[in-house]
């Protein structure tokens, strides 16, 4: 007989080691040190999955019902392997985005909506809050074992309220997790101290079973085989051996249950997502946490049996790991293994506490008082302290309600099957969340629509049914369907019947889940700020996904001063002033400097804010400070969809192809116009060379040449020469064109008299091919222009117009005319004029019109790009079309001044 | 200097993940489930209680040669 004072002393020494544990843990993640930084820590955390529920449940379950209790450890044990592709993922995300909890999640991924957060919230209150209860209804249970052995019956509503220990307990936890879960406003921030009280708690509650396990095994039995042994001559045990008959769509159902159960439930959530330090310590989750349950659920077997073969009915299967030490007197073992029951409760309650609290503020009070009360919210300095005590209130409120089920209910049906029922309850958060991580099409109204239908069937299915079975609602209800409908039975709906209430109802309301979210999902579209959300959620671990995976999409902006001041009004001075300043100092801007917040700061402060009081409404306050709004749905399509980046790609790439296409086919032409070129002025060069040497030797070899034929030789002998010149000079003065060496003289000049020297040079020309010259020049004032340079330029336009019309009957105009302040040349032929495909290859070097093969071309192919190379050194243009009676014309226009 | 290349493997760690998970799958699930549920014992240990816990331990035995795996091994990054 272990005395009462005994084990609540005990019981609150061990309480107030957790408070010196997690004072420590906080002390070191204040230095820097943190002790939880390490997967196995992680992994130990994670472990709060394991409640009383599995410490004294599984050993009653598995004495019903043999193995049926393992499904729910093999579905967790299942879910991480898919780590990388959902846990991992949601790890990710949430570190990112500074998620504060599933429902925060939730109402992230589809647009930040408040909506989704608030029905969240408000289905895991229904549904999980009562888990808490039970809780505390097994430390109770256990106390009341304990003290009172051999008689385990008494109800715990004939205990005196202010003589309970439970309300110690509870007091006690309610002050953990107030003093250890808001130490800091942002709620994104790691709980460092609880984790590793929760952590430590893990090991106990571990320890304790094992050493219960191995005492009932080993001590009372002689080993695993000796039980199973002495069991299988039990029919009624050795029926637990099997699966019977209708099991199996119960134990897949279950398989599948705690796989859902285990990645939504808000305290996993809250230890997984929420307070990872690092996210490689996923990988060791994978196979250690699996083994964790390995190792609490290798004993519970044998318990149950070894249980129902020493007291059969006589005492409740849940209190066998603690009967059967204490019917063997081992006092310090039935103490430990209460102590690792209270592990097992305190740190579900915790844990629970801290993230319902949690969403209960973010998610459900703080955006209906910034509704209902923005103008009173408004006009204080400091929110973050009536964040913190909603928080606090909230946190109270949920374990004093705990305590008060338990008083008022706690021998009901509905609370023994909270355990499963919570589990269908936090199911019903999968499609949305699991959807939402990997189809990017879900929409805000599919995963309400899903949530909410969800819900409804659980409800029906499942709650309602067991507060009838309570007595608190007709039993008829749960026996016969609402109203007597046979069709509306809540426990066979539909005429489904033959599964265990929990199957039946996991099948209804994921039916009507997953069916609602996808269908209203395929039907209903994205906002901008939805498709937003939904690519950074879904390709958050695609190395080429969007930047840093956080949303830089404000097109608005704000005046630093007011995001400041809000900041500071939810996350405190010191808070705002260190995020602000952080943020400067990594991109050296002095934010004194700064009044316009960019789009980048302004995203900065909305995740500030999201940590604190939740991602939907941090948005609406960045949103009441800052102008404009997110980019439009056609801009985010764009930006987003890699669909259509690709096609940009592709069509970049396309049309740089396509340039460097067109680039080589012009330096072919190029290539080949120089080897042209090259071909024609070897041959320019070699016939007058050919006529010069010719005559020189006639000459030679005659000297009795009669001196009017020795006069004409000479003659050409002097010519060819002069050409040979000309064509030397032309070449050479391309060259230093080119290469920009040629040497400028700018002055004033009347451009009427330098067209009239030029005119007056090439008179020859025209007499020799009897060709005509009309000339219209008007009297222009005088411009700054390098005089030869544009001489060169009439007259190759005057020589190139008479090599291209008929001798004796060409006619060839010359224009001067004024355009602005400069001047218009204009010299038209009445020859074959030019291809039209020419008429801007014509100003090509080497290029010379019409087939070199066949016409003997009658230039050197240098005359117009030289004059083009001139006119636009001297800032004008020059062109070529064809007249509208034949002919080519030119024209050059000139301004007053060449450009400096 | 000659070095012999090598393809990555094609397929890395999530991969290795999903499949151990398909192996869980048919351990724990029915029809695989149903050939264990016999009345037999073996060692003294029933057939159902050998085959999950077994079954179950490989499984972890799996999993973690698969993440804690050499980086290298792993055909992609993450």
């Amino acid at each position: 007989m272990i005395s009462g004072p005994v084990v609540v002393a005990i019981s609150i020494a061990y309480l107030l080691m957790l408070f010196a544990i997690a004072w420590i843990g906080d002390r070191r993640a204040a230095q820097g040190r943190s002790l939880i930084d390490n997967p196995t820590t992680y992994v130990l955390s994670m472990a709060v999955f394991c409640t009383s529920w599995t410490f004294y449940g599984s050993v009653g379950r598995a004495a019903q019902g043999g193995l049926a209790f393992l499904p729910i450890y093999l579905g967790p044990t299942l879910v991480v392997a898919l780590s990388s592709v959902i846990i991992g993922k949601m790890v990710h995300i949430g570190r990112t985005h500074r998620i504060t909890s599933i429902a925060d999640f939730i109402s992230a991924r589809y647009g930040k909506s408040p909506v989704l957060g608030g029905i969240v919230t408000i289905i895991a209150v229904a549904g999980i809050m009562p888990y808490i209860s039970l809780q505390l209804k097994a430390v109770s249970t256990t106390l009341t074992a304990v003290l009172d052995w051999p008689n385990v019956s008494s109800p715990i509503t004939t205990i005196p309220v202010l003589g309970d220990t439970v309300l110690l307990v509870a007091l006690f936890l309610a002050a953990f997790a107030i003093l250890f879960g808001t130490r800091h406003i942002d709620a994104s921030e790691h709980h460092q101290g609880m984790v590793l009280a929760i952590a430590f708690e893990s090991v106990i509650k571990l320890v304790a079973f094992l050493a219960v396990g191995a005492f009932v095994t080993y001590h009372l039995h002689d080993g695993f085989a000796d039980i199973f042994l002495k069991a299988a001559d039990n029919p009624d045990l050795r029926r637990l051996f099997t699966l019977q008959g209708s099991a199996y769509g119960d134990w897949v159902a279950l398989v599948v249950l705690s796989m859902l159960a285990f990645t939504c439930l808000p305290r996993q959530f809250q230890v997984t997502v929420v307070e990872n330090t690092n996210r490689h310590h996923v990988d060791r989750m994978v196979w250690l946490f699996p083994l964790y349950l390995l190792a609490i659920n290798i004993f519970v077997l044998p318990v149950a049996l070894a249980g129902r073969m020493a007291f059969g009915d006589s005492v409740s299967p849940d209190l066998y790991v603690l009967a059967l030490p204490l019917s063997q007197g081992a006092e310090a073992l039935t103490l430990l293994v209460f102590l690792g029951g209270l592990s097992a409760a305190a740190s579900m309650v915790i844990v629970e506490t801290i993230a319902l609290s949690t969403m209960v503020c973010n998610d459900l009070v703080m955006p209906l008082l910034l509704r209902l009360r923005w103008l009173g919210l408004s006009s204080r300095a400091d929110l973050s302290g009536l964040l913190l005590g909603i928080r606090r209130v909230t946190m109270a409120v949920v374990i004093l309600l705990g305590y008060a089920y338990v008083r008022l209910i706690g021998d009901s049906y509905a609370l023994a099957t909270i355990g499963l029922t919570s589990f269908a309850a936090a199911a019903q958060f999968a499609p949305a969340l699991i959807g939402g991580i990997l189809w990017k099409g879900a929409t805000e109204k599919g995963a309400l629509a899903g949530l909410l239908a969800g819900f409804a069937i659980w409800l029906y299915t499942l709650l309602l049914p067991n507060f009838a079975r309570s007595g608190w609602l007709p039993v008829e209800f749960a026996e016969q369907g609402l109203a007597g409908i046979e069709f509306l039975k809540p426990y066979a709906l539909f005429g489904l019947s033959g599964l265990e209430p929990v199957t039946h109802s996991l099948v209804w309301s994921m039916l009507a889940n997953i069916g609602a979210y996808v269908l209203v999902s395929l039907l209903t579209g994205h906002t901008a700020l939805e498709r937003i959300q939904a690519s950074l959620f879904v390709d958050a671990l695609r190395p080429t996904g969007p930047a840093h995976g956080r949303s830089r999409f404000w097109r608005g902006t704000a005046s630093v001063a007011e995001l400041r001041a809000l900041c500071v009004r939810f996350v405190g001075l010191d808070g705002a002033d260190r995020a602000f300043a952080q943020w400067a100092g990594q991109r050296g801007i002095d934010l004194n400097n700064l009044s316009e917040a960019d789009p980048d700061l302004v995203d900065m402060a909305e995740t500030l804010l999201a940590g604190a009081i939740g991602t939907a409404s941090a948005r609406v306050m960045v949103a009441s400070v800052s102008k404009g709004e997110v980019v439009g749905l056609d801009e985010v399509m764009e930006i987003l969809d890699e669909a259509s980046q690709v096609i940009a790609y592709s069509q970049r790439l396309e049309a740089a192809t396509a340039e460097l296409k067109d680039a080589n086919k012009r330096l072919q032409e190029l290539d080949h116009m120089k080897d042209d070129f090259i071909s024609t002025v070897t041959h320019e060069l070699r016939t007058p060379l050919t006529s010069i040497r010719s005559f020189s030797e006639i000459l030679f070899d005659n000297p009795e040449m009669n001196p009017d034929q020795r006069q004409e030789f000479l003659s050409i002998v002097i010519k060819e020469s002069e050409r040979l010149t000309r064509l030397i000079n032309q070449v050479l003065d391309m060259a230093k064109l080119e290469s920009g060496r040629m040497t400028w003289t700018i002055r004033p000049a009347s451009p009427r008299a330098l067209v009239e020297d030029s005119i007056a040079a090439t008179h020859a020309l025209f007499e020799d091919k009897g060709v005509t010259l009309e000339t219209d020049l008007a009297d222009l004032p005088e411009m700054d222009t390098d005089a030869d340079k544009f001489m060169q330029v009439v007259l190759n336009l005057l020589s190139n117009a008479v090599k291209f019309v008929e001798p004796g009957s060409g006619r060839v105009s010359l224009g001067l005319a004024a355009d602005g302040d400069g001047l218009r040349l204009r010299v038209a032929d009445n020859g074959t004029g030019l291809p039209s495909d020419s008429l801007e290859k014509v100003f090509d070097r080497f290029l010379q019109v019409g087939d070199t093969m066949t016409n003997k071309p009658k230039g050197t192919g240098l005359g117009l790009a030289i004059s083009k190379t001139i006119v636009e050194h001297l800032g004008g243009r020059i062109w070529a079309e064809n007249g509208p009676q034949g002919g080519a014309v030119f024209t050059v226009t000139l301004p007053r001044q060449p450009p400096s | 200097m000659s070095r012999r290349l090598r393809l990555t493997r094609p397929s890395g760690k999530p991969e290795r993940l999903a499949a151990a998970f398909l192996l869980g799958l048919a351990l724990f699930l029915p029809p695989l489930l149903n050939v264990a549920s016999r009345d037999a014992l073996v060692g003294g240990i029933p057939v159902l209680v050998l085959w999950l816990f077994g079954g179950w331990l490989a499984l972890i035995v799996v999993l973690a040669l698969v993440v804690e795996g050499k980086p290298d091994d792993d055909g992609r990054p993450r």
